[in-house]
């Protein structure tokens, strides 16, 4: 592999991280797309790179999200139960199907994304008390010090089952699956967007480690893609961290749903076997 | 009162927001991780010249990690990257032990076994192939 192409995927990692972490989107949606179709890098080491470097990216924002108290553990492990065990036929989908099946696949899932950005769903109304069958109540403090912010789950069952469409996400396109997971928490759960995102961080990189493992056991995970797009990655979504706030997010909004919309007609093009 | 109390959520390794201090070892996994895999890359290339494709498989990383060879590094790094939410998960089946808190030992020993479950099955699958 040449020096240009390891640059190029680095290159890649950072950009993808860092104009993703500014509108709350991980980078693995952008990575797999142009490391496949831009670069030319195999899809399936593609999506086995990312879905290492989703762990990556989890380990280190939920270490914020813990400390500040948004994650609730709890929650996390009721869901990531179906989670998990869709990811492992997620992952098993990526060793078994053919290419251009997948590559029809993950341009579904970009054009769900586009729809979700535009959409941007309401929140359900969050819930302070009441029954709370599973014990999943729990609270986090406000940042501008209103008190702490209290919430119990609600239709816990439906988002355990909704939940299973994040891992399958995630273990057959390798992406976190935070675009699926945080809406169903938010949207169907009522829990509040800052906990739903924190939780779905923490959750990811428990889903992507099983993904990891079942791609590393078939021989998928290419160190010389792996290792480029992670340094791209931790440095992308540090810069996007710290820029998110002096950006104009709805002009980068519209431009991000502009660059998805490319990806997934040139992911659907490539699919259907027109490039 | 409530900063003090917010202090020791952010501190207090047992806090319920934080069972067994996973943040921590959050933070201490993904810095050694990227740090290991960064040095075998460089390694890599300075002392090979190119950077191996495969990753090692967990037997082999030690024998290659002996022999001095930098590829087993990067793998060792990703590894440990891979090992994190393993470890968290430990971390709150041991923690929820300690706190007799049995829905935690339940759902993270569930989550756990499917992980084990996910190194195998490929295996399986194939008939042993």
């Amino acid at each position: 592999m040449s020096l240009f192409l390891i640059a190029g995927i680095a290159l890649t990692g950072f950009l993808a991280a860092g104009l993703g972490t500014m509108v709350g989107l991980g980078g693995g949606v952008f990575v797999v797309p142009i490391l496949a179709v831009v670069l030319g890098v195999e899809l399936k080491a593609a999506i086995a790179a990312s879905a290492v470097c989703v762990v990556l990216n989890s380990l280190r924002g939920s270490s914020v999200y813990l400390q500040r108290g948004l994650v609730n553990v709890k929650l996390a492990m009721v869901l990531q139960v179906s989670t998990a065990v869709a990811a492992i036929v997620g992952g098993l989908i990526v060793i078994f199907a053919p290419v251009q099946i997948l590559k029809l696949l993950f341009a579904a899932t970009l054009a769900l994304t586009i729809g979700v950005m535009i959409a941007r769903p309401n929140g359900g109304k969050r819930v302070k008390s009441g029954p709370d069958p599973y014990g999943l109540r729990a609270s986090f403090d406000r940042p501008d010090d209103r008190g702490p912010a209290e919430y119990v789950p609600q239709h816990v069952r439906s988002g355990i089952g909704l939940s299973s469409v994040a891992g399958l996400t995630s273990g057959m396109l390798g992406i976190g699956g935070g675009a699926v997971q945080v809406p169903i928490m938010n949207t169907v759960m009522a829990v509040p967007l800052r906990a739903a995102v924190a939780t779905s961080t923490f959750m990811v990189g428990i889903t992507a480690t099983v993904s990891a493992l079942i791609y590393a056991g078939a021989g998928l995970v290419d160190v010389a893609v792996t290792v480029p797009a992670m340094a791209g990655i931790v440095v992308g979504a540090q810069m996007g961290g710290q820029l998110g706030s002096h950006v104009p997010v709805k002009m980068l909004r519209t431009l991000l749903i502009a660059v998805l919309l490319g990806l997934t007609i040139a992911m659907a093009a490539d699919g259907l076997g027109f490039l | 009162m409530k900063q003090a109390q917010r202090d020791k959520n952010h501190t207090d390794p047992s806090s319920p927001y934080d069972p067994g201090g996973v943040g921590g070892l959050y933070r201490l996994v993904s810095l050694v991780g990227i740090v290991v895999a960064s040095a075998g890359v460089i390694g890599e290339l300075h002392l090979v010249g190119e950077i191996r494709r495969g990753l090692w498989s967990l037997e082999g990383v030690s024998t290659a990690l002996l022999s001095g060879d930098p590829s087993a590094l990067t793998t060792l790094g990703i590894w440990i990257l891979i090992a994190g939410p393993i470890m968290a998960l430990l971390s709150v089946f041991y923690h929820g032990l300690r706190q007799r808190s049995s829905t935690a030992v339940f759902l993270s020993g569930i989550v756990l076994m499917v992980i084990i479950l996910s190194i195998p099955i490929k295996t399986w699958l194939q008939g042993g192939g």
